[in-house]
């Protein structure tokens, strides 16, 4: 399957992976401090476990780090 | 036609077209925050035109803030926004400014920033900052980001990038440097930051406004 995270082509070789899993495969340590666009919407954390992703889709994922 | 009331204001037309000062002027621009980012864009933004504001933050003005956050000592114990209120007037006495010392959160972000065109994130807290993000991502607001300011190196680390991750949201920063005990925010970077975030929104404001 592929996607496209922040710009780039992604490919997965699960078919079937909710963006919570596949966050852990992109390398996101602190998920409390990141927020994500799915296909222009924002999914909040709370329901980042029922979307599961599907070909051609579109990913934004934004790590905040403190400081200001 | 562009508001041309005082000398700051006249001293402006050397610079820039009338059109394009006028599309300055005509936006509501919210900053969230100001400490060493919303502090420095504050200034930034008033030298280059941009007349109506809303600022919010509710501390005060500490002596560990100076080091980068555009204060003095004469500042210290006033509320940033009013410090920061009195220092704008200095260079165009004919802006307006809301203040607002409310602890921003979801209840009241909409009713503190919901009339602004631009809103400039410059929250120390990551949490708050996704919180920003997640509100106002959607709606048609500009808004810039600023994301990972901290450290006193910059060469060989991690660039600083501008990102437009779809149509007016940006977000600034290297990405990564958290300020933490062991990496402190410095004016050098922090400014820099600042100023990029400044110019990304006076950027596309114009691109947006200009008539």
């Amino acid at each position: 399957m592929n996607i496209k995270v922040n710009g780039k082509s992604f490919s997965i070789e699960d078919e079937k992976i909710n963006i919570t899993e596949f966050l852990e495969i992109y390398g996101i340590k602190n998920t409390d401090n990141t927020a994500v666009e799915y296909n222009e919407s924002i999914i909040k954390k709370e329901q980042w476990d029922t979307v599961v992703l599907k070909e051609n889709d579109v990913l934004e994922i934004v790590s905040f780090v403190g400081g200001g | 036609m562009s508001l041309i009331r005082n000398i700051f204001e006249k001293s402006l037309t050397h610079y820039m077209d009338n059109k394009i000062l006028e599309a300055l002027q005509r936006v509501r621009v919210g900053v969230a925050g100001v400490g060493g980012l919303g502090s420095n864009i504050l200034h930034c933004l008033v030298r280059t035109g941009i007349i109506n504001f809303t600022i919010c933050d509710f501390d005060k003005v500490e002596p560990h803030n100076l080091n980068r956050q555009n204060y003095t000592c004469d500042d210290i114990g006033k509320y940033k926004v009013n410090a920061t209120e009195q220092y704008l007037k200095k260079i165009n006495a004919d802006v307006e400014i809301n203040t607002y010392t409310d602890k921003i959160e979801e209840n009241n972000i909409l009713s503190i920033f919901g009339n602004c065109d631009v809103i400039f994130e410059a929250f120390d807290n990551a949490i708050y900052k996704k919180m920003l993000f997640e509100k106002f991502t959607g709606s048609s607001k500009i808004v810039v980001f600023g994301n990972g300011i901290a450290g006193i190196d910059i060469i060989d680390k991690e660039p600083l990038t501008i990102r437009e991750i779809k149509k007016d949201i940006f977000i600034v920063g290297d990405n990564i440097s958290e300020v933490s005990k062991n990496l402190a925010p410095f004016a050098s970077k922090v400014m820099a930051v600042a100023s990029l975030m400044s110019a990304v929104g006076i950027e596309a404001i114009i691109r947006r406004y200009k008539k």
